[in-house]
């Protein structure tokens, strides 16, 4: 190569330096559900049948920029075997943004590339033909498609992580994603949450390993916003009777029994899909209730985790009707026995107030969690309603290991190397 | 020169192949940061709240001091109810007046303000009914683990029914000045109970952290970010995802079909309680389908904004909805993404940024048609086709299960944004 050639391409390669510094900067150095990031954590995406009461989730992603986008997305089923035991199975797939493109899909059904979805019908496809059930399938895919969606089995319990790549798959550091998840029951109920973003800075480097180290508001330091330190959530006290329906509605709530549950579901920050070994990590629950009395429990999360509050601390219940023994409001609904109430420290028999402020922090130096919540708001004849919101945070997980133990706990998402 | 032209040539070219190869781009400057629903804040934000308990709707609100020390604070009702013109009496909305209003009424935009004062002791959460309010705290006749007491009461909502904003700033426990402490978090759940149907759609309050040592000597007047920012500034862009109204969407492996359309509501960030004046804004929306199409509109805001998304470019009500740029039919695609800029106003002292606050509610249709049920068949050829409206079951009853006369579910959801202004917005209260 001459001298003159290679002049030119160090010169070329520092525009292309200079192209990514410029464009590519990090905003915030928390996890966000405000923001548009680099990766798309949707805790919480469940697919669990047709029959009454099954769910099943709407995803959206949008690109923020006016530039393509490529994303690498994770569906990780963690459906529990009858043996109890997580399946953390992973499905990977990609898709591509066009410039502020929007894009949806069904976790039941994916979606397919077929440039003849139309909501107008087509002359190529109509009614039930090509495999479509109607024209309101057809019309679910109208878009430009951003790449093949597989659908989820059924009875997928889990969670979707998207990974903003450049056109190469290497992870890229341009904050131009963000989401919501829509979980809807086959009678209508829906609940809605924001998609957690991860923001990353401009020193994402170019192997399949995001380090999840930034650790100050602006600061640039790492390559990605650290995990929260403390989850904030302020919830009902579980089995609290719903205060609408008892003051408004009392004949759907005789004898109180109209409650209200809190569910919750949390990750861990460090997921390696590379050598498909989940996250685990022990989290602490400080609650205080509107009587300012402090309470405590724990948990472990070990790859992911949904669970009624009450469960946290308190397996088994009794039947609110008939006394009998009970794991959950499933059992004594369907015989007909009320709800099953549990003496937990989350629960209104024990805290003595309508509300109360949880935080939830990691034990010890472990990494962070990440997390959604749900509240189920039931009537007397067993009609509960759905609504799901974003938990707050306070520090992260950086500064708070560094300050106490004087190293840094830094959580990681590993990515399948490019082959 | 030929080094020079060579340097920039080929700088350029590198340049342009990073923009061609398909890496994204987005932020050119560094956003600095805004308003936040994930961080506990001094001023927090509740831009809906409703009540109707004849129809079986209340807001339970919950708000929370999330630090170890006592903190006070300021609450502030909006009422936004409308009336009409010729008989303020009667609540009215802008599809409706022709019907509820003697003839040649109008409907009146309300802007009322009804404040209270309350105690928040260590990490203490709270919860009242807007309905009912909460005449006693806890903690007001015992104390608390460190000896501390609740103080002071909630109302009840200043009217039946009630549309309103609900915005709460933290002050000082002694001097009742606005302090830079960010200690409060809350969120809103409003509940509809009507026969034996439910439906709870649930939201973040939307947090204006302040800034630490930049109280100003001025407590009447909060400087939200510009030249003299007391606290962070509003968001400069709103990025909304919805579904289009009227899409018709197909979940569980092809087997439950309904439509769905979503209400927008819009509060100004700036608000002026000392002398009662609302604030305005225009609101410019950008609108991409799922195609890439870029569509645009604009709507006047004025302090208080309730819409659904196909009213905002066509007259209220349901008449011309299916014209409306927020439409299924006109976008093609089942969802969207759209960027609402409310525009700034002149620049005289740095402070009239007019930025705008909201969230989304979404309206799932929850009802059954008479002719359709689990497994049945419909129409569309989808197991079950769950309705919102008569139109959605060719002429057969579409009806709520459940009993009530609610056809839809609800959700809602917080609002992103990307950037802050150099304006800033300025929130005037009075000082006890």
């Amino acid at each position: 190569m001459s001298k003159a050639l290679g002049m030119r391409c160090v010169w070329g390669l520092c525009g292309v330096l200079a192209s990514v510094l410029l464009f590519a900067s990090v905003t915030q150095a928390e996890v966000s559900t405000d923001l548009s990031g680099t990766v798309l954590v949707f805790p919480k995406v469940v697919w669990t049948g047709t029959d009454p009461g099954g769910r099943d989730t709407v995803i959206s992603i949008s690109n923020t920029s006016n530039q393509l986008v490529h994303a690498h997305c994770f569906y990780v089923n963690a459906q529990r075997t009858p043996q109890g035991v997580s399946l953390w199975q992973v499905t990977d797939f990609s898709i591509w943004l066009t410039r502020q493109q929007p894009t949806h899909w069904v976790a039941s059904q994916g979606r397919f590339v077929n440039p003849f979805d139309s909501c107008f019908g087509s002359i190529y496809s109509s009614g039930t033909a090509n495999g479509y059930a109607s024209d309101a399938d057809l019309c679910d895919g109208a878009g430009l498609d951003p790449g093949a969606i597989p659908p989820v089995p059924p009875g997928f319990t889990g969670e979707l992580k998207c990974v903003q790549v450049d056109a190469s798959g290497i992870p890229f550091g341009g904050n131009n994603l963000k989401g919501e998840a829509v979980i809807r029951r086959t009678d209508g109920d829906v609940s809605k949450y924001n998609a957690i973003a991860l923001l990353a800075t401009d020193l994402v480097s170019d192997d399949n390993v995001l380090r999840l180290d930034n650790p100050l508001r602006n600061d640039d330091e790492g390559e990605v916003n650290s995990c929260p330190n403390s989850l904030f959530l302020d919830h009902f006290l579980d089995g609290t009777p719903d205060p609408v329906v008892s003051s408004l509605n009392s004949g759907e709530c005789e004898l109180g029994d109209c409650p209200v549950r809190t569910v919750l579901t949390l990750i861990p920050c460090t997921e390696d899909f590379e050598n498909l070994i989940p996250g685990r990590v022990t989290v602490q629950f400080a609650i205080t209730n509107e009587f300012e009395e402090p309470f405590s429990a724990s948990t472990t999360v070990d790859c992911w985790l949904t669970t009624r509050l009450a469960d946290i601390d308190a397996p088994t219940g009794a039947c609110t009707v008939s006394g009998a023994p009970c794991v959950s409001d499933a059992q004594c609904i369907n015989a007909a026995a009320g709800f099953c109430a549990k003496n937990s420290v989350f629960s209104l028999g024990t805290m003595g107030s309508s509300t109360a402020f949880t935080r939830i922090t990691p034990a010890a130096d472990a990494g962070g969690v990440l997390g959604v919540a749900e509240e189920i708001h039931y009537n007397n004849a067993a009609n509960g309603a759905w609504a799901s919101w974003n938990l707050q945070q306070e520090g992260t997980r950086f500064d708070a290991t560094l300050e106490q133990y004087g190293e840094p706990t830094v959580d990681t998402i590993t990515i399948p190397q490019q082959f | 020169m030929s080094t020079k032209m060579g340097f920039w040539r080929w700088a350029l070219a590198g340049a342009a192949v990073v923009m061609i190869s398909g890496t994204a781009s987005a932020r050119l400057i560094n956003d600095p940061p805004s308003v936040t629903t994930n961080e506990s804040s001094g001023i927090v934000v509740y831009p809906k709240i409703v009540t109707d308990p004849v129809n079986g709707v209340d807001t339970i609100v919950q708000l929370t001091n999330t630090s170890e020390f006592l903190t006070r604070v300021h609450c502030l009702y909006v009422n936004a109810n409308s009336h009409c013109s010729n008989a303020p009496s009667r609540i009215c909305t802008q599809a409706n007046f022709r019907s509820v209003c003697p003839l040649g009424g109008l409907c009146v935009q309300g802007w009322q303000e009804t404040d209270f004062r309350l105690t928040l002791t260590k990490r203490q959460p709270i919860s009242w009914s807007v309905n009912e309010g909460l005449p006693t705290l806890p903690l007001n006749d015992i104390p608390g683990q460190a000896d501390q007491f609740n103080d002071g009461s909630i109302p009840t909502a200043p009217e039946q029914p009630f549309l309103g904003e609900l915005r709460c700033i933290q002050v000082d426990v002694a001097s009742e000045l606005p302090t830079d402490r960010n200690d409060l978090k809350g969120e809103a759940t409003v509940i509809t109970s009507q026969g034996a149907f439910m439906d709870a759609s649930k939201y973040n309050a939307i947090g204006i952290p302040a800034i630490e040592g930049a109280q100003d000597g001025n407590p009447n007047s909060l400087n939200l970010g510009g030249p003299e920012a007391e606290y962070r500034g509003c968001p400069n862009i709103l990025t909304l995802n919805h579904f289009f109204d009227g899409a018709n969407v197909v979940t569980h492996n092809h087997t439950v079909v309904g439509r769905v359309s979503s209400d927008l509501t819009l509060v100004p960030c700036a608000a002026d309680y000392l002398t009662q004046v609302p604030q305005d804004a225009t609101v410019q929306f950008l609108i991409f389908n799922e195609f890439e199409q870029r569509f645009s509109t604009s709507t006047k805001l004025t302090c208080y904004k309730d819409t659904p998304l196909s009213d905002i470019d066509t007259r209220p009500g349901p008449d011309g909805d299916v014209y409306s740029i927020f439409a299924v039919g006109v976008q093609g695609s089942l969802t969207g993404m759209s960027r609402l800029r409310a525009v700034a106003g002149p620049d005289t002292d740095g402070y009239n940024g007019r930025a705008i606050l909201g969230i989304l509610e979404e309206n799932w249709a929850s009802g059954v048609c008479a002719t359709s049920g689990a497994g049945s068949g419909s129409a569309t050829g989808v197991g079950l086709t769950l309705c919102s409206s008569d139109a959605d079951c060719g002429g057969a009853t579409c009806s709520n299960p459940g009993g009530g006369t609610s056809l839809v579910s609800t959700t809602a959801a917080n609002i992103q944004y990307q950037g802050t202004r150099e304006q800033g917005d300025r929130i005037q209260i009075s000082i006890p």
